[in-house]
């Protein structure tokens, strides 16, 4: 079981890095249809007279992708089996699940709302993430104590990864916004777009963050006695949290949208990865990410 | 007063007329409540708050116990010195290092506290009136200008294909609600009570903080409660209820990490036994309201010192639940009773050979209980007269202590339920947002009836989405209707 999932994770490192060129060209060659003059506006691309390499490409993107996507879940699933308990308990463990909630969330859009483009930076993301954790330790460890307690363990980070993966989402279409500054690259999606779907990512995580940061606190009323003691992990998930708390009232505020909201959301997934990789930067209880 | 928040963001200052005098002069309530209602207020404070939060990740934090002793506190900040240099002095004045009970943090919430107190009042008419008795007629100028439209002809009359239309809509999943007159007019939606949802996640927030301070005001905890396994102690902060260690069991994995730590204790409470089980790490025990979690253990030395009259002075479990500074070897101690001395038990470094103090040994130093200096340094073997400063030690036997975390907070029950209405609140605004659309049913000039549908005042997907599948679901419901004789919609 355990090799299967280190096959598996080989396999789909493969596909992911595949699919990142295949969504790079995609890029430039959208770029180069809008130069000559083809309308390549997004959101949908279907009915658009679209250079069909471009289109062609787009589509080997994101079969990759559920390749890659696929051969992750076998990783997390063979383990789940090697292990017997989630794979959420190291560092390894917890960057693939991070790239395969990304994925999901990735290809949900994708298939919802049509925007490809998101992927030329999400998969970047995605590949750093997994190459990170290829440096890592995979071995399966027997879980210290803290961590045997197998409901919580699974659903706290079951739903942290989910949250994850859409601000990663938010993240990206807030770059492409402030990249896409006037609409003046018309190979992007439109910035009106990209506000939107950075919205729709917070939408969907908003009330995840929530429950990851509460369910981390019942977990440590229940392991340490305090549902609160500002241990470092739980003190960054909840500045995570206020961030993109500030975005969402940002959106109310005239002033604030657009522009300064993207900001926001960049540096709420600064925060989600300081969060995360927070145990490098101090010390605290958690025993991993 | 109650002006629309949402108005108010959008009101920059340079709209508002310059007047002579300050608000905060010649109405100082009312401006108050006027800035307590502002969204960007909110914004500012929420960020401001995030900052402050991660500030107090970053700066190195006292621990409790040792704000709470000034000696310690003091050598604490001689270690701060060392990795804030100059700046050690600003940082305490400003409190950087007990950010969290700082008077700015307490601030910052405070305000924070009193902003969403005023906004949710403020808001709460708005958002009653959308949820209970939303306008259901929109002027024509809305159905020409809304951002989502679309229009049919229909050969039915306006009422036939109002009835059409409702039937779709509430395949749709829409409600709707009718107002007839000329032309009938609707309203539909889905998911109003979402509206609520804004209210009850600021009101969650609000019980959260008043269970968070519940429990520092009514609440204690004791973080290092230490058992020697067979021993019975008294908790020190509610004096009544003692516990026994039956035993304490540890479990490696032949990898080597800690598999199990788990203490078999008796609760008594005024000498009766009230409770008896399992503390261990994830399995906490509880009892009326006190919880007793698995914390740390270690070593315990059973030592008896004699006179030289042979008079025991001291027979009991010292554990060796501190760590020394150098070579990080387990030490505790314990008073003589009738001598000024204090008796420190060091025991060997874990995991590595230790010449200073040999396994199965413990070393034994006396200090001067009123000076602090070394009197007396031996090695205790096991079951071995040692004779110093005239007394006579002998460690009798080693055993182990359990070291539990114990935890009463009144407000904890406050925090979940706060908790769950938060979460409530949150999926309740963002997963099931309200969605709503007006429809206008009226004659139209060359016969038979013209139905418009329109929607959304911002960019929406989701309702863009939604309105494609609702004007569907409507167009046919309105083909069924003309398929039928004139005038004989379908009744609903
Ligand atoms: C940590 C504190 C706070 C949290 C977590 C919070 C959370 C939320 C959430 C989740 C929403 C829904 C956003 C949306 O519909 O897009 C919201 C909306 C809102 N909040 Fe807060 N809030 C907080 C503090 C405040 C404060 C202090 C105010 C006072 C001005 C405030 C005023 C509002 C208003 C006016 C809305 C409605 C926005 C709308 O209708 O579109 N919030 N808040």
């Amino acid at each position: 079981m355990y090799s299967l999932s280190q096959y598996s994770f080989v396999a789909s490192f493969v596909a992911l890095g595949l699919a990142a060129l295949a969504y790079a060209s995609y890029g430039v060659s959208r770029r180069r249809a809008a130069l000559a003059g083809y309308a390549v506006d997004a959101p949908m691309e279907g009915g658009a007279p679209l250079l069909p390499n471009a289109t062609s490409l787009g589509r080997w993107g994101t079969i990759l992708t559920i390749n890659a996507f696929a051969f992750l879940t076998g990783t997390l699933a063979f383990r789940w089996a090697a292990a017997g308990h989630g794979p959420f308990s190291n560092m390894y463990e917890f960057s693939v699940a991070f790239v395969w909630g990304t994925l999901a969330v990735h290809l949900y859009f994708e298939s919802r709302y049509g925007l490809r483009a998101l992927a030329i930076l999400v998969l970047p993301v995605c590949l750093a993430m997994l190459a990170y954790a290829a440096t890592v330790s995979s071995r399966i460890d027997p879980l210290v104590p803290a961590l045997q307690n197998s409901l919580l363990l699974t659903v706290h980070v079951a739903v942290a990864i989910a949250a994850y993966g859409a601000f990663a989402l938010s993240f990206a279409a807030a770059v492409l916004f402030l990249v896409n500054r006037e609409d003046r690259f018309r190979w992007l999606p439109r910035r009106a777009i990209l506000d939107e779907v950075g919205y729709k990512g917070v939408m969907f995580a908003f009330p995840l963050m929530a429950l990851v940061v509460i369910l981390g606190a019942v977990w440590a009323k229940v392991a340490w006695g305090q549902y609160w003691s500002w241990d470092p992990k739980e003190t960054a998930s909840l500045v995570t949290w206020l961030i993109y708390g500030g975005y969402l009232h940002a959106r109310v505020v005239r002033g604030w949208r657009g522009q300064r909201s993207a900001y926001l959301l960049i540096i709420g997934f600064a925060a989600v990865l300081f969060t995360y990789f927070g145990n490098y930067f101090f010390g605290g209880l958690h025993s991993y990410g | 007063m109650a002006r629309s928040t949402q108005a108010d963001a959008l009101t920059s200052a340079a709209r508002r007329p310059r007047a002579a005098a300050s608000p905060w002069l010649t109405n100082p309530t009312g401006q108050l409540w006027h800035t307590l209602t502002s969204v960007r207020l909110a914004l500012i404070l929420i960020l401001l708050i995030a900052l402050a939060t991660l500030a107090g990740t970053l700066i190195d934090q006292v621990p409790g116990s040792v704000a709470a002793d000034p000696a310690a506190y003091s050598r604490w900040l001689d270690g701060a010195h060392a990795r804030y240099g100059a700046f050690t002095t600003l940082m305490e004045r400003l409190q950087l290092f007990q950010s969290f009970s700082s008077i700015w943090f307490r601030g910052l919430v405070a305000l924070l506290v009193a902003n969403i107190a005023v906004c949710t009042v403020n808001r709460w008419r708005g958002i009653r009136a959308a949820v209970f008795s939303p306008r259901v007629r929109m002027t024509a100028a809305y159905f020409e200008r809304a951002r989502l439209r679309a229009a049919f002809s229909v050969s039915a009359d306006a009422a036939v294909a109002a009835t059409a239309v409702r039937q779709g809509l509430r395949r749709a999943g829409y409600r709707s609600l009718a107002q007839d007159g000329e032309s009938v007019a609707l309203y539909a939606d889905r998911f109003r009570f979402s509206r609520l949802g804004t209210f009850l996640t600021h009101l969650s927030i609000l019980l959260l903080l008043v269970g968070a301070v519940m429990g520092g005001i009514w609440g204690w905890k004791d973080n290092q409660f230490i058992i020697p396994q067979g021993d019975t102690r008294t908790l020190p902060l509610a004096r009544d209820i003692s516990v026994k260690l039956e035993q304490f069991q540890e479990q490696w994995y032949v990898e080597g990490p800690p598999k199990d730590f788990a203490s078999d204790i008796v609760i008594y409470d005024g000498g009766r036994e009230v409770k008896r089980g399992t503390v261990r790490v994830n399995s906490p025990l509880t009892y009326h309201g006190i919880t007793f979690n698995q914390s740390f253990y270690g070593q315990v030395a059973v030592v008896e010192v004699r006179d030289a009259a042979g008079k025991v002075l001291f027979n009991d479990g010292v554990p060796l639940a501190w760590t020394s500074t150098q070579g990080k070897r387990p030490v505790g101690f314990f008073d003589l009773p009738g001598k000024s001395l204090k008796g420190y038990v060091v025991g060997p470094e874990p995991g590595t050979y230790d010449s200073t103090v040999p396994l199965g040994t413990v070393r034994l130093e006396l200090y001067d209980a009123a000076t602090s200096q070394l009197a007396g340094i031996a090695t205790l073997p096991r079951d071995k007269d040692v004779q110093s400063q005239g007394l006579t030690f002998r460690l009798l036997r080693e055993s182990q202590f359990t070291g539990l975390k114990v935890v009463k907070d009144p407000g904890v029950n406050l925090v979940w339920i706060a908790s769950g209405l938060m979460v409530l609140g949150l999926v309740m605004v963002f997963w099931f947002p309200h969605r709503r659309l007006w429809v206008l049913c009226g004659p139209h000039p060359g016969g038979g009836s013209e139905v418009r549908l329109a929607a959304g005042a911002q960019r929406d997907l989701g309702l863009e989405r939604d309105f494609e599948q609702v004007t569907a679901k409507v167009r046919r419901a309105l083909a069924r209707c003309q398929q039928l004789p004139k005038g004989e919609g379908p009744h609903v």
